[in-house]
């Protein structure tokens, strides 16, 4: 995957999420530059860089990076992320599925998410805003 | 080498993906084929499966070589999906799912092995005897035979089963047959439990919970509520070209 994502890009930014994705990612790829392992860190690069994607494995992640209003490819490791591109059309691909992933990073298929917008307005008030969302 | 086309449909069909992967073919088997194989249905024997179960008669059971030997259109069916060309021709139909879904054995080196699948290890998550490699294809060729009182609840079909095909051989309306409608479902938690655990079938309780889930229409899954700002109007406001750089996450 990070092969994938170095041929594409010009720049790879990891964000780290435990003190072993250092030295793990240094051993598989060079080159790689690195988030603060904190979701500050996170919010403030997709809030500040206008030309970023967000290519992962989390899920969670990735629907931040749709709320930056940046582009977002989910590598589904789970059946969260399986059901929700399943039942909410969004941006998945098996993180196996290395043709999947490189075609859909280079293709620019429109976004279209079917979420129950009509129940969300309904209890859209029962939760806090999630961060970063003013 | 077997002629399929006197028997079937080899012409690959395009593959529908909803509830999963799967094709539909009319008239799939000739029709004197398929005449043949349904007047020399043979009569199943009772055996010690659950009664509500359908009669069952497997590849290794004491009388299935003599009961195809007796009837030449199921002994035909069964040397036709015991060999090369049939692997050939399912390779042909769904070569390209397999590759899409992330399949990573070559498949242009998949050949057909003879290999009977007993009746105990049908239902194990691993077979007891024979290590194949992940390109060795084999078939089985069951027959079924389902009487007043049969139902099954939810199952998945087993884990070493690259395709299935189901052929019915009663007219649900010619015998006037109440029931015995084929349920597809799609991916749910149940079914997706029993697939991690290696199970094949849902006990009754989780069966009965889905059908009686199934009965209401007032339920919506909202997701998880990270997702309910995300509107038609903010999601046009992404970009759909790729960045020039990318943040991503390893596992």
């Amino acid at each position: 995957m990070l092969e994938i994502l170095a041929a594409s890009y010009e720049q790879v930014r990891l964000w780290i999420q435990t003190p072993a994705d250092l030295d793990y990612s240094r051993s598989l790829v060079a080159g790689l530059s690195y988030l603060d392992p904190s979701v500050e860190a996170l919010d403030r690069e997709l809030a500040n860089d206008n030309d970023l994607d967000y290519v992962g494995v989390r899920l969670h992640a990735g629907i931040r990076a749709l709320q930056h209003g940046r582009r977002a490819l989910i590598l589904a490791i789970d059946n969260r992320a399986t059901m929700v591109g399943r039942d909410f059309g969004f941006p998945t691909v098996p993180r196996h599925a290395f043709e999947q992933i490189s075609n859909r990073i280079h293709s620019d298929p429109p976004l279209q998410l079917q979420l129950p917008l009509r129940c969300h307005r309904r209890m859209a008030g029962t939760y806090p805003r999630p961060r970063g969302q003013s | 080498m077997h002629e399929l086309d006197a028997l079937f449909k080899t012409e690959t069909a395009p593959v529908q993906g909803e509830p999963f992967p799967h094709i539909v073919v009319d008239d799939y088997f000739r029709a004197d084929f398929f005449h043949d194989l349904k007047e020399q249905f043979p009569q199943i024997p009772a055996n010690d499966r659950p009664k509500n179960w359908a009669r069952s008669l497997y590849w290794g059971d004491s009388t299935y070589e003599e009961t195809l030997s007796a009837r030449p259109a199921w002994q035909q069916l069964f040397d036709a999906v015991h060999s090369q060309a049939f692997v050939d021709y399912v390779l042909r139909q769904f070569k390209d799912l397999w590759h899409s879904e992330g399949c990573t054995i070559s498949l242009e080196d998949a050949r057909f092995i003879s290999f009977c699948e007993t009746r105990k290890d049908k239902e194990q998550k691993h077979l007891t005897e024979g290590e194949h490699e992940p390109h060795e294809i084999w078939s089985r060729l069951d027959l079924y035979q389902a009487w007043p009182g049969y139902r099954r609840t939810a199952h998945l079909d087993h884990r070493r089963r690259l395709i299935s095909m189901l052929v019915y051989f009663d007219d649900q309306k010619e015998i006037k047959m109440s029931g015995g409608e084929l349920t597809l479902h799609t991916s749910s938690l149940d079914l997706e439990l029993l697939e991690r655990l290696g199970a094949y079938q849902a006990p009754w309780a989780l069966s009965e919970a889905r059908s009686l889930w199934s009965k209401f229409s007032n339920v919506s899954n909202t997701g998880c509520p990270t997702l309910w700002r995300l509107t038609p109007e903010h999601c046009k406001s992404i970009p759909r070209r790729k960045g020039a750089r990318v943040v991503t996450t390893l596992n």
